[in-house]
């Protein structure tokens, strides 16, 4: 269990973002975390990596023994901002050389991460000619060939086209259940969601989570109106065709 | 603002081991005021298109023409007639306040009165829906994030380019304010006073706006024409079809099982109409 106790942040010491907030992620589990802007989503994942301290309250992760801030994975949106690398290649092997890996696991490493993200063949490209997607697999594959427990994505498979997209949740997902590996992230993208067991849906200045459920329960609420109106696609198509038998028929249609 | 691209070619890092061929023989002609969809894969030129069409990259080979004049031949000063709003844009701000990063380009171009610098403030402002009396002594770095894109964007318009380009407006908004942007793009269409380019990875909440729809592939234009043409065009690619939002993957499921949704329909409250109505028509129910 990853357990969040009491936390209470602000930025600004007139305004408390968060005032005794209570989390607790289970192992091996996917959370997705929802709600407006400036409502402390990426904040609040920020905490769980270490990246800001709270100004009251702890974050602990019992399970792990020894726990190392290598274990825990966090991406933003904009990897541009992160890499150290010049090339492709040097970006992931920096992390993986300052953990003191031999030369022949680096290579493995790297090799590994490449494949899994398609970017076999970028080996030497530099990393400001890559697009925002390519940079945000980069990103991915760096963070993916350290030792992850935890893995934190902000919203951080944006700037990919669906395919990607998708192709990329599978495998996440994959690792999850092969590795017992844990998803915290955000997203823009309703499809997302369902790569999620949990979401939590975080309202401003509201100091605890105003939903916490299944991702069915949460696209059935008012929370995810705008949201439905939004993405235009098989939920809208659903919800609005109104009568029950109708759905049941042509969600099949809607399933892919 | 009408756009002509003729036999574009762009390169990376030309003569060294880098060298990247990002655009080749690009062509195509977007009539002015028209509302265009951009889709391709990650890394299929999209960006590298726009900074040729707003005078940021200069084509390696090829030409750019703005209503019938290359592009070459004012340079400089494209960036103003082809406003670029970058993947994003907020990161663009660096002014104390507001209004000193709103009016930045007043600084250096031809002098103004300050009132014409503060209506032309105001008028970009109110076209992207904010209030510039209420904002313009307030720091960039208190806003919303919704609100600093907004004013990303206001910061462009100031200079009222004829064409506008928006290069993933979505990406890395919660959906509460993505739909604010999109009913202000909604809202820009409606004035029609500029031609509007829009380069996304999530088209479905554009579907309705667009009057054409493109589509790259590996440096090449895949597809240009109106939405229906390009859906139907892409249909026989799997990955390219892949592309192109759910929606269009339901209505040709829809079709295909005999439901009359027309070519150019585009928006799933009404295709569930049409689906009810058949079957109250046929009388089915439970």
């Amino acid at each position: 269990m990853i357990k969040l106790d009491n936390i209470s942040f602000s930025y600004n010491d007139s305004e408390l973002l968060f005032q005794d907030l209570n989390l607790q992620i289970e192992i091996g589990s996917s959370v997705c975390m929802v709600g407006p802007e400036g409502a402390g989503k990426s904040t609040l994942l920020k905490i769980i990596k270490g990246l800001i301290e709270p100004q009251a309250g702890s974050v602990r992760f019992d399970c792990f023994s020894p726990f190392l801030s290598h274990n825990i994975g966090y991406l933003g949106g904009d990897p541009d901002n992160s890499f150290v690398g010049i090339t492709v290649q040097e970006e992931i092997v920096f992390g993986l050389e300052n953990i003191g890996l031999s030369r022949s696991e680096i290579q493995e490493r790297l090799d590994r991460a490449l494949d899994l993200v398609e970017l076999r063949g970028y080996e030497n490209r530099l990393t400001y000619t890559l697009s925002g997607g390519e940079q945000q697999k980069l990103a991915l594959a760096a963070v993916l060939a350290m030792d992850l427990k935890i893995l934190l994505l902000d919203d951080a498979l944006a700037m990919m086209d669906s395919l990607s997209r998708s192709k990329h949740w599978t495998w996440i997902n994959g690792l999850r259940r092969r590795l017992g590996l844990t998803i915290l992230f955000t997203t823009g993208k309703l499809e997302e969601l369902n790569s999620a067991n949990r979401i939590l849906f975080l309202e401003k200045n509201q100091h605890d989570f105003v939903f916490d459920g299944k991702t069915a329960d949460f696209l059935s609420s008012r929370l995810a109106d705008d949201w439905i109106e939004l993405e235009n696609g098989s939920e809208k198509f659903l919800r609005s065709l109104g009568k029950p038998f109708l759905i049941e028929k042509m969600k099949m249609l809607t399933t892919y | 603002m009408e756009i002509r691209v003729e036999n574009l070619n762009y390169v990376y890092s030309p003569q060294t081991p880098w060298r990247h061929n990002a655009l080749k023989d690009v062509t195509f002609r977007i009539p002015s005021l028209s509302v265009v969809g951009i889709l391709g894969i990650t890394g299929s030129g999209k960006t590298t298109l726009l900074k040729n069409l707003n005078g940021l990259l200069e084509p390696t080979s090829g030409k750019v023409f703005l209503d019938g004049t290359e592009i070459k031949s004012f340079q400089s000063q494209a960036p103003k007639v082809v406003g670029l709003v970058f993947q994003n844009p907020e990161k663009q701000l660096f002014e104390e306040t507001v209004f000193k990063d709103i009016t930045f380009p007043f600084r250096f171009g031809p002098k103004l009165s300050e009132e014409e610098v503060y209506h032309k403030a105001f008028l970009a402002c109110q076209e992207v829906g904010l209030d510039l009396e209420q904002i313009k002594d307030k720091s960039c770095k208190s806003l919303s994030e919704a609100s600093k894109r907004k004013l990303a964007i206001a910061s462009i318009l100031i200079n009222d380019p004829k064409v506008l380009i928006f290069d993933e407006p979505l990406a890395g908004m919660d959906p509460y304010s993505a739909l604010e942007l999109v009913r202000l793009i909604s809202n820009m269409k409606r004035q029609r006073k500029r031609t509007l380019l829009i380069v996304s990875h999530d088209m479905a909440p554009f579907m309705s706006l667009l009057d054409m729809m493109m589509v790259m592939h590996r440096g090449r234009l895949r597809s240009f024409g109106s939405c229906s043409d390009v859906c139907k065009e892409v249909s026989s690619d799997k990955r390219l079809f892949e592309l192109l939002p759910p929606i269009v993957h339901l209505k040709h499921r829809l079709q295909k099982e005999g439901f009359a949704i027309p070519d150019d329909e585009c928006d799933a409250y009404r295709m569930a109409k049409i689906v009810a109505e058949k079957f109250n028509s046929e009388g089915v129910s439970r």
